[in-house]
C-alpha cells in the first residue's frame, strides 16, 4: 500500500444525537503538507480534527492513517494513543507540572535517545536554555514553541492543528506559523490545520478544504478542497466565496467569455452560458471618477495605504479595493471598471 | 473568539460499581435496625417505649434545632455583616479567628462549660449559680457557640456576591436604610439563610457529643443509651423521620445559594460606619464568641491539666490514644477520599441522564446523624453475628472484621464521604480535558494518563480535602464509642469516658492534645482554602 | 518526577496505616500485640472481657494478671453492663466474650436465666460465701458494694441526715438531692427494694423522691465531685467511691452516711460478679483470670485500691468501711438479679 498520503478521510459524516455536524467529508494530505479546514464557527471543522485524532467516533465513513485504517464505519480499529499523530491546541495544553524539557520528553519518555532528541529539539525551536523552566513562568510563544516541540517529539504521522494561533497577536503568529511550516517540511510530516482565519489557512496551507456552515437541519459539506490560489480566486460557490475572503456577488447571464449584469459586461475566467453568479475580489474592481456616471461612492475606509472603498451601481455595491492614499470623496460620481477576469457559478 | 464546550471523554466503566456501593451504604443502618427489629426474645422483657415517652422526646430535639438555628442565625448574621459591610476595626482579626471554632469538638466544649458553670467552677462562682449546669438551655449555648461559624461563613458569602450595581443604582434611585435593605439585600439573603437555617438544624438534630454531656434528653442521647435493646428500633427510625425533611430541604436549597468559593467583589464598597455603643456590642460578642468558643477552653484544659499534675493524679496513658487518633484518621481520610472519587469523577465526566441523583445520593449518606449510623451498623454486626453465622477458622468472620476496624471505617465512609466529594468535585470539573488528550496523542495510556496528568492536578484538592478529612474523623465521638475495635482508644473516647467518670484532670490532658491538634489542623485548612 | 512522588507519599502513607498501636499502660500487654492474632496460637494465650466496670478500676488488676500468668487480656468497657449483656444475647454462639464482668449482679442473673453462661470452675465457687454467688454456680460475686449516702458535711448537719432511706421523701430535701437511675448499682437496690417493701410501697417511695427533683447523673462517681463542688448537698450513691476520690484529693468535701436503722431498706450490699459465656472460645484461660479474680491478691487489691468488700473469707474488709455492714438489710442475692420487672417499674414511671 503506497504511502503517498499519510492521512485519508473518507466520507465522513457525523451527528451529535438527532442533530448533523457534517457529511461525507473527504480530503487527503500528503507527506509534508499542510492541509487547512476553513470553516465558519460551528461548521464542525474541530468535530473532523477530532475525529482524526480519535477522540470522536463519527457515524460514517474512513480514516486512513500511514496506511492503516483506524476507523472504518462505526468500527475504532485503532485507539488515539496509537494513532501517532500530534496536537497542538489554541491553548497549548503545556503539562503544568512539568518541566519543558519533561513536557517535550513526554512522549518518547521510554525511547533511550530522549536526552539527545530533547536538546535537539529545543534547538530548533529556539529554546535552548530554558529546560528546566516550568509552563508558567513562559510567554504565550514559548509555550506554543514547546507545544510544537512536544508534538513533534514522537515524530509523527500527521499533526493536527486545532485554531493553534488564536491566542497569539499578529506578527508572533506569522513567525510560529512559518516555524511550524519549517518544522513539517523538514521532516516530511503531514498537517491537518483548523482554522476560521482566512488569511492564516491562505498564508500557511498547501491546500485548502473548505468546509460549508450548517444552514437549517442540513450539515456541513466539503465545499471545494484546492490549492489557496484556486480557491481564492476560482471558489466554486458562493460560499466557498465568502468564506475565501471579501466578495461581492452578483448575479448575471453568461454569454461566453463575459456575463451581462447590472454592473455592465463582467469578463469571466472560463466561458459560461446561462443564469450565474459572478464573484468580483475587491482587487478585480476598480473606480473611474467621473463627472457623473452610473456609479457614485458610497462607502471609504481608510487602512492605512489603501482604501476600501464601496461603490453603488445598478442597484449593487460593489467593495473596491484603492490601492493608494488618494482616494476620491464620499458623494463622487464615476464608474465601476473590472479590472481582470472573475470567477462565475 | 467563540467558547466552545469541551467535550468530556466517558469515564471508565469500572467507576460505576464503586459509586452505587457507596451509595448504597445508606441502607446498611436500615437493615440493622430492621434486623434489631427481628431479633427475639430479648435478654430483659420491659414493655416497648410508650409513644408517651417518645413525643417529648421528639418535641425537646425539634425544639433544641429549632432554638440554635435561630440564634445562630442572628448572631452569625450580625458577625458576618460587621465583617463584611462595616468599618469596625477588628474584623481581619476575627474573620481568621472566627473559623477556629469550628476545630473545638462539641463535646469538649459542653465538658468544659458544665464544669465551670457548676457552682464550684469558675463561671458557677462569679454567676452565683446553683446546681448542675444541665439540659436544654445549656445545650442551647454550647450548640449556638458550635454552629454560628457555619452560618457566619455562608452568610459572610453571601454578602460578598451581592452585587455593587445594584445597590447603587438603588441608592441613587433615593433608597435608604430599611427600603435598600427590602430591595437588594433580602432577596439575596433569603435563601441563604434559608439554606443556613436547615443546615443548622440538621447538625443540632444529628449531634451527639453536647447534648449526651450536657444531658439533654433528645433522641440522639436516648438512642445511645438504649442501643442494645428494642427500643432502638423505634427511636432509629423516629430519628430517621425527624431528619429527612431537613435533608430534602438542604438538598433543595443547595442550588440556589452556590456555597463553593466565591469571588470577591472587585470593587470595594463603602463600608457602614460602627459608632458607638455598637462598637462595644460588637466587641463583647467577639470576645465572648472567640474566648468560649477557642481561647477559654484551651485556658481551662490546660488549668485542669495543672490541676491533675499538682494533686499527682495518676493519668491514664496518652501516648496510646494518640497514637490510635492519628493511625484512625489518617486510614480513614485515605478511605473515604478514595470512596468519594468515582461518584465526583461519575457526576464530572458522565453524560447519563439523572446522573445527578448519584450527587444527591452521595450527600444523603452523609447526612445521616452519626449516632443513627453508628447505631444502625452496631445492630448489623450484631444482627449478622446471630443469623449469618460464618466462621473463618475458628473465629467469626464477623469478629475478625468488627476488630480489624471494617466497620468503623464503613461507618466513618458514610459519615464523611460528602466532604471528600465536596472537595474532589470542583477539582476534577476544573481538569483541562485539552491537557488529557494531548497525552493520548502522545501515546501515553489511561494509568499513564491518570497518574502524570490527573493526579498532580487533583494534589492539591486531595490533600485539602485528606486535611478536612483528618480533622473530622479525629474529632468523631458517636460512630467511635459505638464501633471502637477491642482494646482501640483513641482521644476522643479517652476524653468521653473521663468525663462521664468525672475525672476532669484526665478530660484536660486528651482533651487539650485533641483541641491543640484539632486547632492546628483548622489553621492549615483555611491556609488551604485560601490557596486552592 | 516530582508528581511521582506525591503519589507514592499517598501510597505509602495508605499503606503505612497499621492499626495496632505499641502497648502501653492502657494496652495491657505482655508482648507487642497484634490484632488478629488466633486465640489458639502457641505463644500467646489471650482472654476477652466485656466488662461493665470502668478501665480505670479494672486496668491496674489486669496487668497483674498479665505480668504473673503471661496472659493479655482484651477488654471491651462498657459503662452500661445492660448493653453489654444484650450484646452478649444478641450475639450468641458467635460472641468474641470469654469472661463476663458485670458492675452488679441484676443482668449477671437475667443472662443465667436466659441460658447464657457456663458453669464456673469448683475451685473459685468454693471460695466465695453462700450470700455473694448464685445457687447454680453460674455467677459469682468478686466485690461487695454497700448502698450509701454521700452528703457534703458543710451544708447538712448529720442530725439532719435521714434515718431511714424512706425519710428522703421529705421535701425538705427538694432539689439537694442527686441519684442516677440508669446506673446498675441503682437498679439493683430497687430490685432489692421490691423485695424488702413490695412493688406498690417501692414505687410509691420513687414517685415522692422523684418529686424532690434530684438531678439526674449517668453515674456516681460524678455525684461525689458533685456533692464536693455544690451542686447537690446529697447523693445515693455506692459506698467506695468517697474513698478513692478522697485518697487522690484529701480535701474533697464530703462524706458517707449509712441509715442507723438497723437491717433499713437503705443498706443494701450488693454485688459485682463475673460469669463465663456459654460460647466462650479460651475457657480455660477465662478460668483462670475467675480464679484469680477470687484469689488473695485480687480481693485485696479490691480491698485496697477500691475500698470495696472482698467475698471471700480470708481478706477482712477496709478499716475504713468496716462499721457499715452491720445495719444490712436481710435481702437475698436472686432478689437482686432480678432486674426486668425493675426495668418496668422504672420506665412506666418516667426514669428510664
Amino acid at each position: 500500500m503506497s504511502n503517498l498520503n499519510p492521512v485519508k478521510v473518507d466520507g465522513l459524516t457525523h451527528a451529535y444525537g438527532e442533530t448533523p455536524v457534517f457529511a461525507d467529508v473527504s480530503l487527503t494530505v500528503a507527506a509534508g503538507e499542510i492541509v487547512a479546514v476553513l470553516g465558519s464557527s460551528g461548521s464542525g471543522k474541530s468535530t473532523l480534527l477530532r475525529a482524526v485524532a480519535g477522540f470522536v467516533a463519527p457515524q460514517q465513513g474512513r480514516i486512513v492513517i500511514d496506511g492503516r485504517e483506524v476507523y472504518a464505519d462505526g468500527v475504532e480499529h485503532v485507539r488515539a494513543e496509537d494513532r501517532r499523530v500530534g496536537m497542538m491546541f489554541q491553548d497549548y495544553a503545556l503539562f503544568p507540572h512539568y518541566s519543558v524539557a519533561d513536557n517535550i520528553a513526554f512522549g518518547i519518555h521510554r525511547q533511550p535517545d530522549r536526552d539527545a532528541r530533547v536538546r535537539e529539539l529545543l534547538a530548533w525551536v529556539g529554546l535552548e536554555g530554558l529546560a528546566d523552566r516550568m509552563p508558567a513562568a513562559l510567554s504565550g510563544g514559548q509555550q506554543q514553541r514547546v507545544a510544537l516541540a512536544r508534538a513533534l517529539a514522537p515524530r509523527p504521522v500527521v499533526l493536527l492543528l486545532d485554531e493553534p494561533f488564536a491566542n497569539l497577536d499578529g506578527p508572533l503568529r506569522t513567525s510560529i506559523g512559518e516555524d511550524v511550516r519549517r518544522a513539517l517540511r523538514a521532516n516530511q510530516t503531514a498537517a491537518l490545520l483548523v482554522t476560521h482565519d482566512r488569511s492564516e489557512a491562505l498564508g500557511l496551507a498547501d491546500r485548502v478544504a473548505i468546509l460549508g456552515p450548517r444552514v437549517q437541519s442540513a450539515p456541513a459539506t466539503l465545499l471545494q478542497f484546492d490549492a489557496p490560489e484556486a480557491v481564492y480566486n476560482r471558489p466554486v460557490s458562493a460560499g466557498a466565496a465568502r468564506l475565501t475572503g471579501p466578495v461581492t456577488l452578483v448575479s448575471g447571464v453568461g454569454k461566453g467569455e463575459s456575463a451581462e449584469t447590472a454592473l455592465g459586461m463582467i469578463p469571466l475566467h472560463h466561458a459560461k452560458e446561462g443564469a450565474l453568479t459572478v464573484a468580483i475580489r475587491p482587487e478585480a474592481a476598480g473606480f473611474e471618477p467621473a463627472e457623473a456616471g452610473p456609479g457614485k461612492l458610497v462607502g471609504r475606509r481608510y487602512l492605512g495605504g489603501r482604501y476600501s472603498l464601496t461603490v453603488r451601481q445598478g442597484d449593487v455595491d460593489v467593495v473596491v479595493d484603492w490601492a493608494s492614499d488618494a482616494a476620491p470623496a464620499l458623494g463622487s460620481e464615476g464608474r465601476l471598471a473590472i479590472l481582470r477576469p472573475c470567477p462565475a457559478f | 473568539m467563540a467558547s466552545r464546550v469541551q467535550r468530556t471523554p466517558a469515564p471508565p466503566r469500572a467507576f460505576w460499581l464503586p459509586a452505587f456501593l457507596v451509595v448504597g451504604l445508606v441502607l446498611l443502618p436500615v437493615v440493622g435496625l430492621y434486623l434489631a427489629y427481628l431479633t427475639p426474645n430479648p435478654l430483659v422483657p420491659t414493655p416497648p417505649l410508650s409513644m408517651e415517652r417518645v413525643w417529648p422526646l421528639f418535641g425537646r430535639t425539634l425544639a433544641l434545632s429549632a432554638v440554635v438555628s435561630v440564634s445562630t442565625l442572628t448572631l452569625g448574621t450580625w458577625l458576618a455583616w460587621v465583617e463584611v459591610r462595616t468599618d469596625y476595626r477588628g474584623r481581619a482579626l476575627f474573620a481568621s479567628l472566627c473559623v477556629l471554632p469550628l476545630a473545638t469538638p462539641s463535646y469538649l466544649l459542653a465538658a468544659i462549660v458544665r464544669e465551670e458553670m457548676a457552682p464550684a467552677g469558675i463561671f458557677g462562682r462569679v454567676l452565683g449559680l446553683e446546681g448542675q449546669f444541665t439540659g436544654f438551655w445549656p445545650a442551647v449555648l454550647v450548640l449556638t457557640l458550635s454552629c454560628t461559624p457555619y452560618v457566619h461563613l455562608l452568610v459572610a458569602a453571601a454578602l460578598r456576591r451581592c452585587p455593587l450595581a445594584e445597590e447603587e443604582a438603588a441608592r441613587s434611585l433615593g433608597a435608604r436604610g430599611w427600603r435598600l435593605l427590602q430591595v437588594v439585600w433580602l432577596p439575596r439573603l433569603r435563601p441563604t439563610w434559608a439554606f443556613a437555617l436547615v443546615l443548622v438544624g440538621l447538625y443540632v438534630m444529628s449531634d451527639f457529643g453536647a447534648v449526651a454531656v450536657l444531658n439533654c434528653e433528645v433522641l440522639t442521647w436516648e438512642l445511645y443509651k438504649v442501643r442494645g435493646g428494642r427500643d432502638a428500633v423505634v427511636l432509629g427510625v423516629g430519628l430517621m423521620l425527624a431528619v429527612i425533611p431537613l435533608l430534602v430541604g438542604i438538598r433543595l436549597l443547595h442550588g440556589r445559594t452556590a456555597s463553593e468559593a466565591t469571588v470577591a467583589s472587585p470593587r470595594v464598597f463603602r463600608r457602614t460606619p460602627l459608632r458607638g455603643t455598637a462598637v462595644i456590642f460588637t466587641w463583647i460578642v467577639h470576645c465572648l464568641f472567640v474566648g468560649l468558643a477557642v481561647l477559654l477552653p484551651v485556658t481551662i484544659l490546660v488549668g485542669w491539666l495543672f490541676d491533675g499534675l499538682s494533686t499527682q493524679h495518676e493519668f491514664a496513658g496518652l501516648w496510646a490514644p494518640a497514637l490510635d487518633t492519628l493511625v484512625y484518621a489518617f486510614v480513614g481520610s485515605v478511605v473515604v477520599l478514595a470512596a468519594g472519587f468515582a461518584p465526583a469523577w461519575l457526576v464530572a465526566r458522565s453524560k447519563a441522564r439523572g446522573i445527578r441523583l448519584l450527587e444527591h445520593g452521595v450527600y444523603l449518606v452523609s447526612a445521616l446523624p452519626g449516632i443513627l449510623v453508628a447505631v444502625g451498623i452496631f445492630r448489623l454486626v450484631l444482627g449478622l453475628k446471630r443469623s449469618v453465622p460464618i466462621q473463618w477458622g475458628d473465629e467469626s468472620a464477623w469478629t475478625l472484621l468488627e476488630a480489624g476496624g471494617i466497620f468503623l471505617i464503613i461507618a466513618y465512609v458514610m459519615r464523611f464521604v460528602s466532604q471528600a466529594y465536596a472537595a474532589l468535585s470542583p477539582a476534577i470539573q476544573r481538569l483541562d480535558i485539552r491537557q488529557e488528550e494531548s497525552a493520548r496523542t502522545l501515546g501515553a495510556r489511561r494509568w499513564r494518563r491518570f497518574w502524570s496528568i490527573t493526579a498532580p492536578a487533583l494534589a492539591p484538592g486531595a490533600f485539602a480535602a485528606m486535611t478536612l478529612l483528618f480533622l473530622s474523623i479525629a474529632k468523631e465521638l458517636p460512630i467511635t464509642l459505638t464501633l471502637l475495635p477491642l482494646g482501640h482508644r483513641p482521644l476522643s473516647y479517652q476524653v468521653w469516658t473521663a468525663q462521664q467518670e468525672g475525672s476532669v484532670p484526665d478530660v484536660g490532658a486528651a482533651g487539650l492534645i485533641l483541641l491543640v491538634f484539632a486547632l492546628m489542623l483548622q489553621v492549615l485548612l483555611s491556609r488551604w482554602r485560601r490557596h486552592v | 518526577m516530582k508528581n511521582g512522588l506525591w503519589i507514592a507519599l499517598l501510597a505509602v502513607a495508605g499503606c503505612a496505616g497499621d492499626k495496632t498501636p505499641p502497648g502501653d499502660k492502657t494496652q495491657v500487654t505482655a508482648k507487642p500485640a497484634t490484632e488478629k492474632a488466633a486465640p489458639k496460637a502457641p505463644e500467646k494465650q489471650t482472654v476477652v472481657v466485656y466488662s461493665g466496670r470502668s478501665a480505670v478500676l479494672m486496668e491496674p488488676l489486669f496487668e497483674q494478671f498479665t505480668k504473673t500468668t503471661g496472659i493479655e487480656i482484651k477488654a471491651r468497657y462498657d459503662k452500661s453492663t445492660q448493653v453489654l449483656a444484650e450484646r452478649l444475647a444478641t450475639e450468641g454462639a458467635q460472641t468474641d466474650a470469654d469472661v463476663f464482668f458485670a458492675q452488679d449482679s441484676g443482668f449477671l442473673g437475667a443472662l443465667a436465666k436466659a441460658g447464657h453462661l457456663r458453669p464456673l470452675p469448683k475451685p473459685a465457687l468454693d471460695r466465695v460465701g453462700a450470700h455473694a454467688k448464685a445457687k447454680d454456680g453460674l455467677w459469682l460475686g468478686t466485690s461487695g458494694r454497700l448502698r450509701v449516702l454521700v452528703y457534703s458535711p458543710d451544708r447538712v448537719k448529720p442530725e439532719e441526715l435521714p434515718k431511714s432511706l424512706a425519710d428522703l421523701t421529705d421535701p425538705k430535701w427538694k432539689k439537694r438531692l442527686g441519684w442516677a437511675p440508669s446506673n446498675g448499682s441503682f437498679q439493683a437496690h430497687v430490685s432489692a427494694l421490691r423485695q424488702i417493701w413490695g412493688d406498690d410501697k417501692t414505687s410509691k417511695f420513687l414517685k415522692a423522691v422523684a418529686a424532690n427533683q434530684p438531678t439526674v447523673y449517668p453515674k456516681n462517681s460524678p455525684q461525689v465531685k458533685a456533692v464536693s463542688n455544690g451542686e447537690i448537698d446529697v447523693g445515693w450513691v455506692n459506698h467506695y467511691y468517697l474513698h478513692k476520690l478522697k485518697a487522690a484529693n484529701p480535701g474533697l468535701k464530703a462524706a458517707n452516711h449509712s441509715f442507723p436503722n438497723k437491717g433499713d431498706a437503705g443498706n443494701v450490699m450488693m454485688i459485682s460478679g463475673v460469669a463465663i459465656p456459654r460460647h466462650a472460645k479460651n475457657v480455660d484461660t477465662a478460668e483462670k483470670l475467675v480464679n484469680f479474680l477470687v484469689s488473695k491478691a485480687a480481693q485485696t487489691y479490691f480491698k485496697e485500691k477500691v475500698y470495696e468488700y472482698p467475698t471471700v473469707s480470708d481478706v477482712t474488709p477496709p478499716a475504713a468501711v468496716s462499721g457499715l455492714v452491720e445495719n444490712l438489710s436481710p435481702v437475698s442475692q436472686e432478689a437482686l438479679s432480678d432486674v426486668g420487672p425493675t426495668l418496668t417499674m422504672l420506665r412506666e414511671l418516667g426514669l428510664q
